[in-house]
């Protein structure tokens, strides 16, 4: 029996023998669901349930025959992943770029934030989507030429449709960090976007603008480092927090943030653990931070300064 | 979602998150061609956020007493369990959700190359990992 087959018996097995904790726990309140989304859920979460089930039942039908073999093809074709110990050539280091400014309703309708580079002007505009008690919102990147802000070059969603909460991305700080650097390949533009005032920011979006063309990206580990170092130099403690472990974020509070870097290299440093080392220079000392990739998601784990050379 | 997350608990609360989004916004969502994968992926994207802070106090995955009788290869799934979360979405979508890899990149949005570099990476790492306990 191939991998692929075991796989797909244990895991239907393992499935059935899962413990459900609603059975076992008396029910609490899920941070993010207040009482009117509640009841909405209770009307449509049976239909939602069913679609859950039913849908992939209908749509997906029986495991295409290859299934198994697609594993080994035109791997080499992937794009970046967050597991990659391969650092791409075209990495740079922190962007000069000041952190992004938030722009008011007053000043430009719907635009909550934006970074410049020499050429472009990147804007990330909100649309209120849903009219009840918690509405939420849709978030867009849009491109344009740093001379002629009302020729857009191209757009993007960030994330999905709907996912966030309008109040929350059009209040102070809704954009955790908004940056954009410029690399060899074109220009990288990140966003962390501020989920709730508990749930802190999301994962970061990661763009690519190539040509004019605005591509989304897969974050790499030393993205995440990349970024980490843009959160701490800009005091973004949201951004930092959604970056960073709670020991590192503990580290970046108590030393100082770096004031100018220059970026060295990234490497992996333990390739079977899936860890990366970034380092800087800065003012006489060496700024050191390693990103895991292993649990529970990529993060940056430690973070020193070192005595240069 | 309990095997993609490995934390039973965590995977009730993102499938509510997921499922009150769902039902919150049905006649948008009832439209897409997955709306399964849609809840799927926002409730791995919430459940990642979440991840992270709950480093300190992160649960596990429970299961039924006897499970190891009921489960053909209990090795296996601990092996799966000690995979990086996006590397088990990904092998949950393909192996369990029995999603193709285009349904798979499309659900997860992320490139068809990488759901493939990550299934190949996974598969391989479990391949080792039972070689070794061979």
């Amino acid at each position: 029996m191939s991998l692929e087959q075991k796989l797909r018996e244990n895991l239907d097995a393992a499935a059935e023998a899962i413990v459900v904790p609603s059975a076992r726990r008396a029910p609490q309140k899920t941070p993010g669901i207040g009482w009117a989304r509640r009841l909405v859920f209770a009307a449509g979460g049976a239909i939602a349930v069913l679609a859950l089930i039913i849908v992939p039942a209908l749509l997906v039908g029986p495991p295409p025959e290859d299934a198994g073999t697609e594993t080994t093809g035109q791997v080499e074709d992937a794009a970046p992943d967050l597991l990659d110990e391969t650092v791409p050539e075209t990495f740079s280091g922190p962007s000069t770029t000041p952190p992004a400014t938030t722009v008011g309703p007053d000043e430009e309708p719907g635009v909550i934030g934006e970074t410049m580079t020499d050429d472009h002007r990147f804007t990330v505009s909100a649309e209120q989507t849903g009219e009840d008690d918690m509405p939420t919102a849709t978030l867009t990147l849009n491109a344009t030429p740093t001379d002629a802000p009302d020729d857009v070059i191209d757009e993007v969603m960030i994330g999905d449709a709907s996912i966030f909460f309008w109040h929350t991305v059009t209040g102070p700080e809704g954009l955790c960090l908004l940056s954009s650097t410029q690399t060899e390949a074109g220009v990288s533009v990140a966003v962390l976007v501020l989920l709730s005032p508990s749930l802190g920011c999301s994962e970061p979006y990661l763009y690519e603008m190539s040509g004019e063309t605005l591509t989304a990206k897969d974050t790499s580990l030393p993205d995440v480092a990349n970024l980490f170092v843009e959160a701490w130099q800009s005091g973004s403690v949201p951004a930092i927090e959604a970056l960073a472990t709670p020991e590192a974020s503990a580290q970046a509070a108590d030393l100082p943030a770096p004031a100018e870097t220059t970026f060295n290299s990234c490497g992996a440093v333990a390739e079977e653990q899936g860890i990366v080392e970034c380092t800087w220079e800065t003012t006489g000392t060496t700024l050191v931070v390693r990103v895991s990739g292993i649990e529970p998601m990529p993060a940056v784990m430690d973070v020193a300064y070192s005595p240069s050379g | 979602m309990a095997l993609a997350l490995g934390n039973s608990d965590l995977a009730l609360d993102a499938t509510d998150e997921a499922m009150a989004r769902a039902a919150e916004r049905w006649s948008q969502v009832g439209s897409y061609d997955n709306p399964a994968g849609w809840v799927y992926r926002v409730a791995i994207n919430w459940a990642r956020t979440r991840l992270r802070r709950l480093t300190r106090e992160r649960g596990r995955l429970e299961f039924e007493p006897g499970y190891e009788q009921a489960i053909p290869d209990p090795q296996l799934i601990a092996s799966v369990m000690s995979l990086p979360i996006n590397y088990r979405a990904v092998l949950v979508a393909r192996f369990l959700l029995d999603w193709s890899v285009e349904e798979t990149s499309e659900v997860l949005q992320i490139p068809v190359g990488t759901v493939k570099t990550r299934t190949h990476r996974a598969l391989k790492r479990l391949r080792s990992g039972l070689e070794a306990g061979e």
